[in-house]
């Protein structure tokens, strides 16, 4: 043997293939195919961590998705993560990892103090101890000690992916039984998938294997998410899935189990058969099931000293007992493993037999207290468990519908689930959160007698191994404790993901760019050829058109100017289009509307608001009658999918009128020419229908033809100027772009993006709903309450505005505000009162080049009452002062919109 | 859509107007298709139900255009709209199966037209033979990778 490496053995190492990595900073050799841990283990590595609460010198003691103790943080070019599992960690040359939770180092903890005042740090501390006399006193304490690991300062650089798999059958575990399943089901014909978290599965015919892929959880309609080497996550359907996920062994708490050297005895076997390593070079093994003394026999067969094999059982089969006799191992029938001893890794035990206690001398412990079935897929599937008193487990029982159990059978195990002697506070049942027995009967002796209020009290099952380890025994412990009938108690509830899973995974393709798709103008290459500069609106839309030496706000002041003056070019095409049609239509938006739709004429347009249940604006836009009779409804922006959806459900679960509606905002894209010159642009297009101000008056609609292309215009102004909305098919937006800068040329006209809209629409106190609107604001508040007050027939939200808190003489309502200063007031900022509490705040503020002053709308308490008073404005420490005006600055007789 | 498609968007409540399921399909010469089901003839006209009132109807542009004209005076006065959708999508061809089923996770067959998910979008999809075909809308025309 070198080191803790045998000669023989060693399926999943290749010895011609040597690999460098670095632990802590120190340098090391291993395989290739070596885990990190087995590597760790055969450089003789024995403390990996530090637990999390004491700080207590942790090793390895699984070989798999159980491990508690060996956390690493592994290096991974600039960034790292935190947290891995030094098990599940295949090593590459190169690797760097290093341990979490110690300082200044894993040898020489600093906390480590925290295990020496251990008194004071029993179950549920934090809630007795930080109370007094403010928990916000102790908060920068626990925030700088709570959590395992840095979460790295970069953004996670790996490229993940996702991808979908359909299937007849999946296949979860490619052991015996799972092998079996998916060859059958492949031979009948149906499509299999097969996953499993190790490598090595044999090749089926018709099966797609997927290895280094682990089930993280299943959800409704068979949905499962499997990690595929922590890098694609697969979202796998299938109509069938059988889980074969094996069992997991248990710990037995006793005295200082914690200490390296401590291992489960399945770990032992899988590091000594695959890996070729050894935890020790002589140990003991305390276990209370026959798999575990046949576990303890091939490990002294494979060369390894096994001094004892310590059982509480009172009789085990003669067969095992002459095996192991004849490999020269001690037996202890009737006993058990009292403490362990050592100091940073286990030096000796103390055995308790019929006959005494004994002290032996070793360097290892397996332990084996019995075996659960890995059924947290089922349970999460919904399926239950039974207690099984031979095996001591919870066995999955009953069916579900699509989910097949295919695990193990259960192994007979003693029931033992601590030892009784020693002291309690050192018997470790959950070992990354240092949970004990002391802990349990510590909780219960405060009153906390359910599973769930254990977990919660004493942080038990809560670490990153999700309590694959600790949850049934300490529900067992909780169970004999309390005096409940064993078995009575499961293990609290198992939640998705199984195993550690970086966010990085689950967003897979739904991260950057992808994570909210963006959405392009139908001129869009129009828009870069004219110097946009683009900004994301939920669209990628214009703010504006950078000339040379310009600013975005010298851009945007420039725009504005050009659109008062003479004429301007806006992209208006994410507007909402909704047709609705059908006899009840005007009866229908009726009761969507304020306003009254019903009444409205054939070509003609009117403005609306609409409200939410609460009486609250969620929309406003202009709506239009077609000359067929049908409406059109242009709701803002940002609520045209929402628009349709409300419409759909009204339609189908609240007022079933005879009435559809048809979302067309794709289709058609939208050109608005703004400004006094904009008729004779659009006049040298060659209409063909009546352009003039008689023939096409405002809030009007036409449909007929354009520059040769089939129009719908509607007559509205978000800029206050004589404005036309041109509807016209997607594709032909960038030809019509063209045509109108051509036809416009004459009048310098100037394409303007969204700031400059701003402006215009700021002069002229046009809202826009969600930035001068609040989650209270209703029609009054607008100064729409006569609309509300004429109309006759019920709406959306009508009853909510007959609320006392909707007529309340303090509520905020939309005012304009003038700068005092000189300067544009800050958005956000607070209108203070003579009390110092806030009456209200600014909603939109711009430089108005036209005006020549800073003005701004704003929701202010009473406003509508207080036109021409001086208020100040506090933002960040600083201050304005600004005066109280109506909403509208610019050309309040509204004389520009109609010339 | 290609150029060599038109698309219109039939817009009818047939469940609450029964008789004018018969009329339409006598006009269009087929049956108005189930959600999942794709109708398509010998003449490169596809049906796709879209939504619950909603229909697609696909083709050659002369062909698209006599529909859009005899269900229009068909219709006419009824709540029902009928419009040209042509320019609302973007089609992707010639997909093979395990294109469509990797982005969507959705496996399409022969004879089968699907409402689908691709990057948190909405997208139609048909399947005639081997071949699938997407329909993106316009303005999400970059989320797919294909």
């Amino acid at each position: 043997m070198t080191g803790f490496r045998l000669p023989q053995n060693g399926d999943r190492i290749d010895r011609r293939k040597p690999m460098g990595f670095s632990f802590n900073g120190a340098h090391y050799s291993g395989f290739y195919g070596d885990t990190l841990a087995s590597a760790l283990l055969a450089n003789g590595v024995q403390i990996v961590g530090r637990s999390f609460k004491l700080h207590r010198p942790r090793g390895i003691i699984g070989a798999g998705c159980e491990e508690t103790n060996a956390l690493v943080q592994l290096v991974r070019g600039s960034s790292s993560i935190p947290n891995v599992q030094a098990t599940m960690i295949e090593l590459e040359d190169g690797l760097v990892a290093h341990s979490v939770n110690a300082w200044p180092s894993l040898k020489w903890d600093i906390a480590s103090l925290n295990n020496r005042l251990r008194g004071l740090f029993s179950a549920g501390f934090y809630y007795k101890t930080f109370i007094w006399p403010n928990w916000h006193w102790f908060e920068w304490l626990i925030r700088r000690a709570a959590g395992l690991g840095k979460v790295p300062a970069i953004p996670d650089a790996r490229d993940y992916a996702a991808r979908y798999v359909n299937c007849d059958l999946l296949v979860v575990g490619a052991g015996i039984k799972g092998l079996a399943a998916a060859k059958n089901a492949s031979k009948n014909g149906k499509s299999v998938v097969l996953v499993d978290m190790n490598t090595g599965t044999p090749k089926l015919p018709g099966v797609s294997v997927y290895e280094k892929t682990t089930a993280l959880g299943i959800w409704d309609h068979n949905l499962v998410l499997a990690a595929l080497d922590d890098q694609m996550l697969l979202r796998i359907r299938a109509d069938r899935i059988i889980l074969a996920t094996g069992k997991q062994e248990r710990c037995i708490a006793f005295a200082n189990n914690d200490l390296p050297g401590v291992m489960l005895a399945g770990a032992i076997k899988t590091y000594l058969l695959d890996y070729a390593v050894s935890p020790g070079h002589s140990g003991i093994f305390f276990v209370n099931n026959d798999l575990g003394w046949r576990t303890a026999i091939e490990v002294a067969l494979s060369g390894v000293m096994v001094q004892a094999i310590v059982d509480p059982r009172s009789s085990v089969a003669p067969d095992l007992v002459r095996k192991a006799t004849a490999c020269g191992i001690s037996l202890f029938v009737g006993s058990h493993v009292q403490t362990a001893h050592g100091r940073g890794r286990v030096q000796s035990v103390t055995v308790c037999h019929p006959d005494g206690l004994s002290r032996i001398a070793c360097d290892f412990i397996g332990v084996s207290g019995g075996w659960n079935p890995v059924s947290q897929l089922w349970t999460m599937a919904g399926g239950q468990t039974r207690f099984d008193e031979r095996s001591q487990s919870f066995q999955p029982d009953g069916r579900l519908p699509y989910v097949e159990w295919a695990g193990p059978e259960p192994v007979v195990a003693g029931p033992i689930w601590y030892v009784s002697e020693g002291d309690d506070k050192s018997k470790f049942v959950d070992f990354q959160t240092d949970v004990t027995v002391g802990d349990i009967k510590l909780a219960v002796r405060e009153n906390y007698r359910s599973v769930e209020h254990l977990k919660r009290y004493t942080v038990l099952g809560m670490g990153v191994d999700q309590g694959k380890l600790g949850s049934v025994p300490g529900a067992m412990i909780l169970a004999d404790t309390i005096g409940a009938q064993r078995g009575s108690l499961n293990a609290s509830k198992v939640r998705p993901p199984f195993v550690p899973t970086s966010f990085g995974l689950l967003g897979a393709d739904m991260r950057g760019e992808a994570f909210r798709p963006r959405r392009y103008l139908p001129a869009h290459e129009w828009h870069q050829r004219q110097g946009a500069l683009f900004e994301d609106f939920g669209w990628e839309r214009p703010s504006a058109y950078l000339r040379e030496n310009e600013d975005l706000h010298s851009a945007a002041q420039r725009e504005a100017k050009s659109v008062r003056k003479s004429v301007g070019l806006l992209d208006g095409s994410p507007l909402g289009k909704i047709l609705v049609a059908g006899p009840d239509a005007g009866a229908f938006l009726d009761r969507v509307y304020v306003g009254t739709p019903s009444t409205l004429k054939p070509g003609r347009i009117r403005y609306g608001l609409v409200l939410n249940e609460n009486g609250t604006i969620v929309d406003d836009g202009v709506y239009a009658r077609l000359n067929n009779g049908n409406f059109l409804l242009s709701p803002s922006s940002a609520f045209a999918q929402k628009m349709t959806q409300l419409l759909e459900d009204l339609l189908q679960c609240e007022w079933p009128m005879d009435v559809v509606v048809q979302d067309v905002t794709e289709q058609f894209a939208v050109w608005t020419v703004a400004g006094p010159k904009a008729r004779d642009v659009l006049e040298a297009l060659q209409p063909d229908f009546d352009f003039s101000r008689e023939g096409f008056p405002h809030l009007s609609v036409r449909e007929g033809r354009l520059s040769d292309t089939a129009v719908r215009i509607q007559r509205v102004s978000f800029s206050g100027e004589l404005s036309y909305e041109i509807q016209l098919p997607a594709g032909q937006a960038n030809r019509i772009g063209d045509a109108l800068l051509q036809a416009g040329k004459r009048f310098d006209i100037v394409p303007y993006g969204i700031e400059a809209l701003e402006i215009l629409r700021i002069e002229k106190g046009y809202i826009h709903v969600g930035t001068d609107t609040d989650s209270e604001t209703q029609p009054a508040d607008i100064g729409f309450g006569g609309a509300i007050a004429k109309k006759q027939s019920d709406f959306l939200g009508r009853r909510s505005l007959m609320r006392r808190s909707s007529n309340l003489p303090n509520r905020k309502q939309l005012v304009g505000l003038t700068s005092l200063c000189g300067t544009t007031l800050p958005v956000g900022g607070h209108v203070r009162g003579d009390n110092g509490c806030s009456q209200g705040f600014v909603t939109s503020s711009v430089h108005s080049p036209t005006l020549g002053r800073g003005i701004a709308l704003a929701l202010i308490e009473q406003g509508q009452r207080r036109l021409g008073e001086v208020i100040e404005v506090v933002s960040l420490g600083s201050k304005w002062r600004a005066e109280i005006s109506e909403t509208v600055s610019y050309d309040r007789e509204g004389m520009c919109i109609d010339i | 859509m290609t150029s060599d498609f038109r698309i219109i968007q039939l817009t009818v409540d047939t469940d609450r107007h029964a008789h004018l399921n018969q009329a339409i399909e006598d006009s269009l010469g087929h049956p108005l298709p189930e959600f999942n089901q794709l109708y398509s003839d010998d003449n490169g006209s596809l049906a796709i139900r879209k939504g619950r009132c909603d229909w697609l109807l696909i083709g050659p542009p002369t062909e698209v255009s006599a529909r859009h004209e005899d269900l229009h005076k068909l219709l006419s006065g009824a709540a029902a709209v009928i419009s040209d959708v042509s320019d609302s999508f973007v089609a992707f061809e010639n997909l093979d199966r395990d294109s469509v089923v990797f982005w969507s996770g959705v496996e399409l067959r022969n004879g089968q037209a699907k409402l689908l998910r691709i990057r948190q979008t909405s997208v139609v999809a048909f399947c005639i033979g081997d071949q699938s075909t997407v329909l993106v809308p316009r303005s999400y025309q970059t989320i797919p990778g294909f």
